[in-house]
């Protein structure tokens, strides 16, 4: 509902029905409705469970909240993700932090637009694969290259390729490989790196397209982000501000729900992996998902790992003018106790 | 008769006046001179102002600017719907550094070189169709297949055969400009005069010199209606090939600005760009061809 007459109009009806609900002494209702998305990758494992559980109905009411329906849609590359929720058209999404922290920053002070943290949703290593056998480090890319990754500027891959590419020139040359990124979705991409037939001769990819591609033998790999960054939190999951604050128990149910699902995903790799392949529909043998999830540097935790690293580069880049004082200010305030970073 | 009626008031009436001659005083009336009406009053100083033309549309193009400011403040989301003053900071902030400029730029030469490709084939195909019936058929064969055919729509084939990069765009840019130039151009040829053209092969003109001599300048208004439609399908096409398949950052043109500062979340640039398009086209529209159209046909006489 982009029309702002409507949101304004809605906002009467808002002001209208809180003001009946005061009169009648009732409780504001909560949404029984919630639209959700998340991406491609195994980074969103949590929240696939989520869907294919339906862990979110259940503890939506065992917090008493009753029948909560829940719409999914696949969403991937943080500037389509930042449309969606901008626009009204999404209420909770797991993206990649600087995607985040990019609309964070944007919309901070703009009350209808604010968007918050619910927590951290993954980590898992990144890698930069080339079908160029001439390419063994960032410093082999030429302008004939072209490296593909799901958003251009905000998206993880974008922004994590801006901070090795600043460890590795330097750190006023963190743009440099910026001409050569290409916005292409993660799918498309391995296609067209596989083929070799497209001018796309890099991909900078997370788990599980990261392996597919290393399956071919003409692929190599050219540098992953745990090298550079360590396990620094890559995906986290959002919402409005004013959805939070206006659904506080449904806030509470969804992330007692992903605290299910990452419990879920450690006790019980194979379901785990079962469940990625049902959903993501991606075709991996259920082994080599499991081998994937079996990584050390595969986390899903929801307490952040090194948010303020994206804060503090996106900072010195010039891609962000608001910065968060601390960690715990991008997320909704129960992680004001927790020991993130 | 209970109440007097008229026709008995007039009657007491006639019997008073019968005992006296009628007597009526002559009117004479004087044709009044009224004084002169005006033939010509200087005109206010309003209505002075409100004939000039462009005068009337400034003062619109202020309303609405103005509007949108009161409307951007009121909405005060500069994520969804920056001001017009934020939008101007952004333009003049860009144009200043020189980003904008630089982008136009590349997408201006990108621009060209497909619009004189796409010209300079459609004079080909056009002096090839008028020289017999097959080449007419021929060229209206195809443009009516290809006219209706969008160029974007051709985008993703072109990024197979040419690859991401300009080759592409060229590409469409030339598909969009050249049938609607061939269009226009054929029958603008066709309209010529039998007499001009049996005078121009008089003089022995023959194929090319012939169209050079004759048909080009007897058909230019036409060629010039074509030019434009030709420009202004060019002009749209490349950005929106530049913003749809934002591919690759290495053409960066106008369309791409307008992509990444999207994907930056930039609003206040992506109006900034969106403004700057519009300049172009307006700049293009009216001094460019405006400046062609009177050098030549108005010049000589074709067009009022």
């Amino acid at each position: 509902m982009k029309c702002s007459a409507r949101k304004t109009v809605s906002g009467l009806l808002v002001a209208a029905t809180l003001a009946l609900a005061s009169l009648s002494g009732n409780a504001m209702a909560e949404a029984t409705t919630v639209r959700l998305s998340h991406g491609y990758g195994i980074l969103y494992l949590p929240l696939m469970v989520i869907r294919d559980q339906h862990l979110l109905e259940k503890q939506a009411k065992k917090i008493g909240l009753g029948e909560v329906t829940t719409t999914w849609t696949i969403l991937d590359g943080g500037n389509v993700i930042n449309d969606a929720m901008l626009s009204g058209n999404l209420d909770i999404a797991g993206t990649g932090a600087p995607g985040f922290i990019t609309l964070w920053s944007k919309a901070h002070g703009i009350p209808r637009s604010e968007v918050i943290g619910l927590g951290a949703l993954s980590t898992s290593p990144l890698w930069l694969n080339t079908n160029n056998p001439n390419i063994k480090s960032l410093k082999d890319f030429t302008s004939k290259d072209k490296i593909a990754i799901p958003g251009i500027k905000t998206s993880l891959s974008a922004v994590v390729l801006q901070m090795a590419a600043a460890k590795t020139f330097g750190a006023a040359s963190y743009a440099k490989l910026d001409p050569l990124t290409v916005s292409l979705g993660h799918p498309e991409a391995v296609g067209a790196l596989m083929s070799g037939k497209t001018e796309i001769t890099a991909h900078f990819t997370s788990p599980p397209f990261s392996y597919q591609e290393l399956k071919n033998p003409k692929i190599s790999r050219v540098m992953s982000s745990s090298e550079v960054l360590g396990d620094i939190t890559l995906d986290v999951v959002f919402g409005l501000k004013q959805f939070t604050d206006k659904n506080p128990k449904l806030t509470q149910a969804f992330m007692a729900a992903q605290e299910e699902a990452n419990a879920y995903i450690a006790r019980d790799k194979k379901g785990a992996a079962e469940t990625f392949l049902r959903v993501s529909k991606i075709k991996l043998t259920q082994a080599e998902v499991e081998t994937m999830l079996a990584d050390p540097d595969t986390l899903f935790s929801t307490t952040p790992n090194g948010v303020m690293q994206y804060v503090q580069f996106m900072g010195l880049a010039g891609t962000i003018k608001t910065q968060p004082a601390k960690w715990s200010d991008l997320f909704v305030a129960d992680f004001a106790t927790r020991k993130g970073s | 008769m209970t109440t007097p009626t008229p026709t008995s008031a007039t009657s007491a009436a006639s019997a008073t006046s019968s005992a006296l001659p009628v007597f009526r005083p002559e009117i004479l009336l004087q044709p009044q001179q009224g004084e002169m009406a005006q033939v010509q009053r200087p005109l206010s100083t309003f209505d002075n102002l409100y004939q000039k033309s462009w005068l009337r549309k400034l003062v619109i193009l202020l309303a609405l600017a103005l509007l949108w400011e009161i409307y951007g403040r009121w909405l005060d989301n500069p994520l969804l719907f920056p001001s017009f003053s934020q939008t101007l900071a952004a333009f003049f902030t860009d144009i200043g550094n020189g980003i904008l400029l630089q982008r136009a730029a590349v997408s201006m030469q990108t621009l060209l070189i497909g619009y004189s490709m796409g010209i300079v084939l459609a004079t080909l195909l056009t002096t090839f169709a008028i020289g017999s019936k097959i080449g007419t058929d021929f060229l209206e064969t195809l443009t009516s297949m290809f006219n209706p055919l969008p160029a974007i729509a051709l985008l993703p084939l072109a990024l197979i055969w040419f690859g991401l990069g300009t080759g592409s765009i060229i590409f469409v840019l030339v598909h969009s400009v050249l049938w609607a130039v061939a269009l226009n151009m054929h029958s603008g040829f066709r309209a010529v005069s039998q007499t001009m053209r049996m005078v121009g092969q008089n003089y022995g003109l023959k194929g090319f010199t012939l169209v050079r001599l004759i048909l080009i300048p007897a058909a230019f208004p036409s060629i010039l209606t074509g030019l434009k439609v030709g420009w202004a399908f060019a002009w749209r096409t490349l950005i929106a090939a530049e913003l749809v398949f934002g591919v690759s950052s290495g053409t960066g043109g106008l369309g791409w600005y307008i992509f990444e500062n999207r994907n930056q979340l930039e609003t206040p640039n992506v109006f900034a760009g969106l403004l700057f398009v519009i300049l172009i086209g307006l700049f293009v529209e009216n001094i460019v061809f405006a400046a062609i159209e009177n050098r030549t046909i108005h010049r000589w006489g074709m067009q009022n």
